[in-house]
């Protein structure tokens, strides 16, 4: 089994270099699985006697409020967007009605944009900011870049916008947000932020296993 | 015979040598060349290739494609088309200087803009299309001259093998056009249309890979194909 180095400590201080990756093989992959499964033990570890109620920590469970989406997206894109709201209310967009499918009209538009933003801001930067102005310009991004919850959010958002739509884009972001997630001292976190680190990698899991299997790629040996 | 009103901006790198390979190849020579200094290596290897094909060319005098040494040299040409063979992003003064800067794209455009884009186009479509076009200040936005599409990588390479050589055939594709008409059909893009991705995660490139090395096991002439990065 290859090690999978791209989620090892101090990742904000030294995020890992992605491009012209190495190729490694089943190995890799053996690797990467490994590494996840052993990120969500720990995080049920550290959750203790939350961690009995950890199977429910679903994204509908986490962030679904009837209606929280709508006032925030009729106004997008505000001039000034504060991160966690934004993508609260995106989650709540794409858990309401598979927002994520199309492009073309009102809603599925605005989360389609929204997210692509915050995506754009993190490849570009490797950081979630805590408010991003219009326009998402990493220049602008003001506050903290250090929350977990910012990096945790974005990451159910992207994968619940990839299962929706299948947009290989967020995915690839989700998989660099999660490589943060599994690089934490996870010990240190608080209860939320365990648990919005374990909803990100158990949902992040089945949509790459499914991926591959549709490629007819073993991801799982 | 060299084509007139051609140039190419040569960085020095697989890529430029590929190009200039694959254009000698198919007599579509350009008349002009400036070469770019290499941060490390130098670039012996592709003076010599100009040198050997008889095509005229000036020291850039730097490895920087926006450099005003470079800047300068292309400014200076006679030429108004340049093949563009990488080595950054140009910046507003190299694309204001009224030239045309022939660049392949890995990817449809519009559809795959953006970073690694073969390898998205793998795992989305199981195929991979070379566009050729003019850069303009958007990313991958420039009005489009061709594309050719591949289908599966013949190599499970990319990176190293298949990138270069796929852009190679477009290009050639492009500058037969040119050389037909006397100037490149050019068809604008829809802006708004397609998708930007980033740098592809080591484990969907893995997915990329996996899949074209499945696909050419199953075509038992091309296994020894088969390299690894």
């Amino acid at each position: 089994m290859g090690a999978y180095t791209y989620s090892e400590k101090s990742w904000l201080e030294a995020p890992p270099e992605y491009s012209f990756s190495k190729f490694e093989g089943q190995g890799f992959l053996d690797g990467f699985m490994d590494a996840r499964s052993r990120a969500i033990k720990a995080l049920e570890k550290r959750l203790g006697a939350a961690a009995k109620q950890s199977a429910e920590k679903t994204p509908a469970r986490l962030f679904y409020a009837a209606g929280a989406h709508e006032k925030f997206l009729s106004g997008f894109p505000q001039e000034k967007i504060f991160t966690n709201e934004a993508l609260r209310a995106c989650i709540n967009a794409l858990l309401q009605g598979g927002s994520g499918g199309t492009r073309g009209n009102g809603a599925e538009d605005k989360v389609y944009a929204c997210l692509s933003g915050f995506v754009k801001a993190f490849e570009v930067s490797k950081k979630v900011f805590s408010e991003y102005a219009k326009g998402f310009r990493v220049s602008d991004a003001r506050g903290s870049h250090d929350k977990t919850e910012n990096y945790a959010t974005l990451s159910v958002a992207c994968l619940l916008f990839f299962q929706s739509s299948g947009n290989l884009k967020f995915l690839n972001a989700a998989l660099k947000l999660d490589d943060f997630l599994c690089s934490l001292e996870f010990a240190t976190l608080s209860d939320n932020d365990a648990g919005l680190c374990l909803c990100a990698l158990r949902l992040e899991k089945p949509l790459a296993q499914k991926l591959f299997s549709e490629k007819g790629v073993a991801l799982w040996h | 015979m060299a084509l007139k009103n051609l140039a190419i901006l040569v960085f020095p790198g697989a890529r430029a040598r590929e190009y200039l390979a694959a254009l000698a190849e198919n007599n579509l020579l350009p008349e002009f060349a400036i070469l770019l200094r290499a941060k490390t290596g130098g670039n012996a290897e592709e003076m010599a290739l100009l040198e050997k094909n008889g095509i005229s060319f000036v020291d850039a005098a730097s490895h920087d494609i926006n450099a005003p040494e470079t800047v300068a040299c292309v400014t200076g040409a006679k030429q108004d088309f340049f093949i563009f063979c990488g080595g950054g992003i140009l910046r507003g003064e190299m694309l204001s200087t009224g030239k045309n800067f022939l660049h392949v794209h890995p990817g449809r455009l519009p559809d795959f803009r953006g970073s690694t884009c073969f390898y998205y186009s793998i795992i989305a479509e199981n195929d991979v299309t070379a566009t050729a076009f003019f850069l303009a200040s958007g990313i991958d936005t420039g009005n489009i001259v061709c594309k050719k599409s591949f289908g599966l990588p013949d190599s499970a390479d990319i990176d190293n093998f298949f990138d270069n050589n796929a852009r190679a055939k477009a290009l050639v594709q492009a500058v037969k056009g040119f050389a037909e008409k006397g100037f490149f059909a050019e068809t604008p893009q829809d802006g708004t249309a397609g998708e930007t991705f980033f740098v592809i995660h080591p484990l969907l490139k893995h997915l990329a890979i996996m899949s074209v090395e499945k696909a050419l096991a199953k075509k038992p002439a091309a296994k020894q194909m088969i390299k690894r990065i």
